[in-house]
Formats: structure tokens, C-alpha cells, sequence
């Protein structure tokens, strides 16, 4: 790349740039036309306001809806890094035969089609006699974060000093209180990010979901789909505005947590 | 933890069987209709095409970031290209459709423009599907590719150069071998939710770009759960025959370049 000239390396940037612009201009126009004063979702916006994000509060359904989300959300990632913790502490530690498939059969929710993925766990539930609704969701939704979760931990724990543990352990700590005083404060970043990035896989979430809903309970994207369906309107616009910035931010808290002890 | 993701895709074949007693009647049905099979068909090659895509775009944006940018930007421009990969697909799909639709952006700015002169119908159309899955699969065909290619020893591409390797040569003897692995990552970790893709056509495709993906969840939604799980399973199959193809492309492909 030495020789190559000015102009190559201008026309490689403005590629770039166009890729980016192209990956980021829907969820733009999402964002700029949730503050259009009009009801129609194009452009261009004469008068900016918050009118949609009034109506929004406003909306009971889909209140509740971002409700339910939530609290899926939240238990669904404490399950999941609960599990995922156990996972990696087994993994990481412990070279019993048929770990690598266990890592590999770990991935199948993350690379399986969403709609087989679905579907499959609808007939796991009537098979296994639980209803759809909030915890065949529940069930689903820490499936789908658990690889996440563990992925996120394996690798925290695999950097952290285990001379840490057998020091403590030589101080005459017993076991459970190694790994509450020693391990666990210390692979606490990934944990955090664990939880978080559950969360954020949970809240996004909808192919699966949609299998698993039942009529009292409906998650966010869930509902936000049966508007989309019928036809796009600013108050949509405003909830997913919501739901992209919520999604960043823990997106970068978790990236924060996982890699800052990289640098360091 | 994996009993229970062994066990969901076991119940598919169980419950099939449950209730079909194991024949093979529902398979003969997916077989015999053309329908299903011309909908597989065009999905496999929807999937190919945004594959393509995919990995014609992120391989000179992944070149550009790893050689060009300074390392304190290099964070910034991947996690902002890997960011909308974790945001919502629902809302990054509908979105999609405020570009493509009939009173979107690419129409607005196409009559602003004064190229067109009525709206061009793109939504719900194939190529509206494939413009949809390369915008939301071009993250994960990147994270792979940009690997491999940071992983790459500059020395090697100067002994090429040294040795008399011109441009084309570097590129196509030296460069493409030896990040090929990352390619054929990136490209399965592309098609292979791209062919199952069920939200994207659903919103996007309209009739004509339906895919295989949402054959099955109308089998579900009209209760016909056994050939429901049919069309699944012949979907896992092509998945899997797929994969199986284009990792023997991808040894064809590495050792008629390195014998060359």
C-alpha cells in the first residue's frame, strides 16, 4: 500500500463513506421523521416537534407492551448469565471430553434460522405442556442470549489470573467464598456486560418471539409490527427511536466493560 | 443448556412423527409441489446474491480500515459499522421500507432529482429483499473478513512486492489465499440467516419476494404443523448441503490459487 496514490486512497474513503451513509441512512430516517409535526413518514419535514412522543405516553397498549419487554428483558438475561456463568466456569475450567461440541452446540441459537429456531421452540412448549405467553418468552428469549452471555464470560474468565484463587485459597478461604470474593469481583465486567447484552438481544428480539406471543401478551417489536404491517406512522417512529437509543447506549456500555480490561 | 437446544430441534422430529406416525407423506408433499421448491430455489439464490454482495462491499471497506486508518479511529469505524447489527432487526427492516416504498427517500430524491417522473416501484419487489438483507447482513460478513485481514503480515506482501508481484498478482496469489478463510466465514455467517430469513421478505418482499422462510411460518399460522416442520427440516438440510458446498468451494477455490 506504499506506493499507492493519493487519489486510490481518496476513492477507498469516499467507498466508506457511501457504505456507511447506506447503513445508516434508514435508521436516520427513522429517527428525523419521528419529530415530523405531520403524520406521514417521509420526506421532506416542515416543522419539527415532540407531538408523537406526547402520544406515545398517551398509547396504554403500547405502554404495556414496552412493559412486558422490559421485564423479559431483564429476567431473561439474569437466567441467562446466570447459566452462562455456570457454562464457562465449567468450560474454562474443567477439559472434560465433548467440550468443544458443548461450545459448538452452544452457537446453534445464534446461527440457526430465527423461524426454525421458532417454530421449534412453539412445539417444544406444547410439547412440554407450558402455554405460549410470557414464559414460553421467557424460555426462548434466555435461549437466544444465552451463547451471548457465555461467549462474554468464557472470555472474561479465560484472562483472568487463577494464582489469584489458589492464593486465597492458601490464605484458608474455602470455596464458595473464592468465588464470591476472588473470581466473581473480578470477572465482574463481563458479567455486567453479560447482563446487559442479554438485555439488548431480548428487547430486539422478534422472529422468535412472534411464535411465542399469546393475545395478553405482547412484546415490543411484537407490537411494533402489527402497526408496520398495517402502515408506518411517526408515533412508530418514535418508540423505535427510543428502542435505537436504549440499544446503543447498552451496546457501548457493553463494549466498554468487555474491552477496556483488554487495553489495560 | 445444550439438552435443551438439542432437545428443541429434536421435538420438530418427534412431534412430526407423533402426529404423521412416520410416514412420509408431508415430505412428498413439500417435493411435489412446485411452489416449495421454487420458493427454496429463489431463496437460495436471494441468500447467494446478498452473500455477494456483502462480501464485495465489506472486503475494500475492511482493507481501508485495517491499513488505513489510524488505530484510534479503527474502534470507532468498526463498532460503528457492527453497532446496527445488535440494534433491532424489526426496526432496521421497516426502515428499510421508508428508503424503498413508493413515498420514500429514493423515490422523493429520484422525482427531486427530476430522473423520474412517477414513483418506481422497488418495495416489494426480490431486489427490495436483497437491498434489505445486505444492509442488515453487511456487519456480520465484516467482523470475519476484517480478521482475517488484520491478521495479515505486511512482510509477506512486501517480499511479494520485492520479488516482482505487481498489483493484481499480490492481490489475487497473495492477498485473496490468505484471507480466504475469513471470506468463507463471512459468507456463512451471511447465508446462512439470509436463506432463513422470514422478517425481512415478510415486510420487504410483499408476494413476489416471498421467501422460503415464510412458507414455513404460514404452515404454522394455518396449524399445519407437520408440514411446518417439514419445510423446516428441508430447510436445516439445505442449510447444512450449503454449508457443505461452499466449504469444499472454498478448499477448491485456496488450493487452485496456491498451485497456480
Amino acid at each position: 500500500m506504499k506506493r499507492s496514490s493519493v487519489s486510490i486512497r481518496w476513492l477507498f474513503a469516499s467507498f466508506v463513506i457511501i457504505v456507511y451513509a447506506l447503513v445508516y441512512l434508514p435508521i436516520a430516517l427513522v429517527v428525523l421523521t419521528s419529530f415530523n409535526e405531520a403524520a406521514i413518514t417521509a420526506l421532506p419535514i416542515e416543522h419539527y416537534s415532540l407531538k408523537w412522543y406526547g402520544a406515545l405516553l398517551e398509547n396504554t397498549r403500547t405502554l404495556s407492551s414496552l412493559w412486558t419487554s422490559i421485564r423479559l428483558g431483564a429476567l431473561s438475561a439474569c437466567i441467562a448469565t446466570l447459566i452462562g456463568l455456570m457454562a464457562a466456569l465449567s468450560v474454562v475450567r474443567y477439559r472434560f471430553p465433548g467440550r468443544r461440541l458443548f461450545l459448538a452446540l452452544m452457537t446453534l441459537p445464534m446461527v440457526a434460522p430465527g423461524i426454525v429456531l421458532g417454530v421449534s421452540l412453539l412445539m417444544f412448549a406444547r410439547y412440554a405442556g407450558f402455554k405460549t405467553g410470557f414464559t414460553a418468552l421467557l424460555l426462548g428469549h434466555t435461549l437466544l442470549a444465552l451463547p451471548y452471555c457465555t461467549f462474554i464470560i468464557v472470555s472474561n474468565l479465560a484472562r483472568f489470573d487463577r494464582t489469584l484463587e489458589d492464593a486465597a485459597r492458601g490464605l484458608g478461604a474455602s470455596e464458595p467464598r473464592v468465588l464470591w470474593s476472588v473470581t466473581l469481583p473480578n470477572i465482574m465486567p463481563g458479567l455486567v456486560g453479560a447482563l446487559l447484552f442479554g438485555f439488548t438481544v431480548s428487547i430486539g428480539e422478534f422472529v422468535v418471539s412472534f411464535f411465542l406471543t399469546s393475545a395478553g401478551t405482547t412484546t415490543l417489536p411484537i407490537r411494533i409490527y402489527s402497526i408496520v404491517k398495517v402502515g408506518i406512522t411517526p408515533e412508530i417512529n418514535a418508540v423505535s427511536t427510543l428502542i435505537l437509543a436504549a440499544t446503543c447506549l447498552l451496546t457501548v456500555a457493553t463494549i466498554r466493560l468487555t474491552w477496556s480490561r483488554n487495553k489495560t | 443448556m445444550a439438552l435443551m437446544v438439542a432437545y428443541s430441534f429434536w421435538s420438530v422430529d418427534d412431534n412430526y412423527q407423533l402426529i404423521q406416525n412416520g410416514n412420509l407423506d408431508q415430505y412428498a408433499k413439500v417435493f411435489e409441489n412446485p411452489i416449495y421448491l421454487m420458493t427454496l430455489l429463489s431463496s437460495v439464490i436471494m441468500a447467494l446474491l446478498t452473500t455477494i454482495f456483502c462480501v464485495i462491499l465489506a472486503l475494500p471497506l475492511a482493507w481501508f480500515i485495517s491499513r488505513s486508518v489510524s488505530a484510534r479511529w479503527r474502534v470507532l469505524f468498526i463498532v460503528g459499522l457492527i453497532l446496527p447489527g445488535w440494534v433491532s432487526l424489526l426496526i432496521r427492516t421497516y426502515s428499510m421500507s421508508l428508503v424503498l416504498g413508493e413515498e420514500g427517500l429514493l423515490n422523493w430524491s429520484l422525482a427531486v432529482a427530476g430522473v423520474t417522473e412517477s414513483p418506481i416501484q422497488i418495495l416489494f419487489t426480490k431486489p427490495a429483499v436483497v437491498i434489505g438483507l445486505v444492509n442488515i447482513y453487511l456487519p456480520y460478513t465484516f467482523v470475519p473478513i476484517y480478521a482475517a485481514i488484520e491478521k495479515l503480515d505486511d512482510s509477506i506482501l512486501e517480499a511479494a512486492e520485492n520479488l516482482g508481484a505487481g498489483v493484481f498478482r499480490r492481490l489475487f496469489k497473495v492477498i485473496l489465499p490468505l484471507i480466504m478463510p475469513g471470506i468463507v466465514a463471512g459468507c456463512i455467517i451471511t447465508f446462512i440467516p439470509a436463506l432463513g430469513e422470514y422478517l425481512v421478505p415478510n415486510l420487504l418482499g410483499g408476494l413476489q419476494g416471498t421467501m422460503y422462510g415464510n412458507l414455513i411460518a404460514t404452515a404454522f399460522q394455518g396449524y399445519n404443523w407437520p408440514l411446518g416442520s417439514a419445510l423446516s427440516v428441508v430447510l436445516l438440510l439445505a442449510i447444512f448441503g450449503s454449508l457443505f458446498l461452499l466449504s469444499r468451494f472454498a478448499d477448491v477455490s485456496r488450493s487452485l490459487l496456491a498451485e497456480q
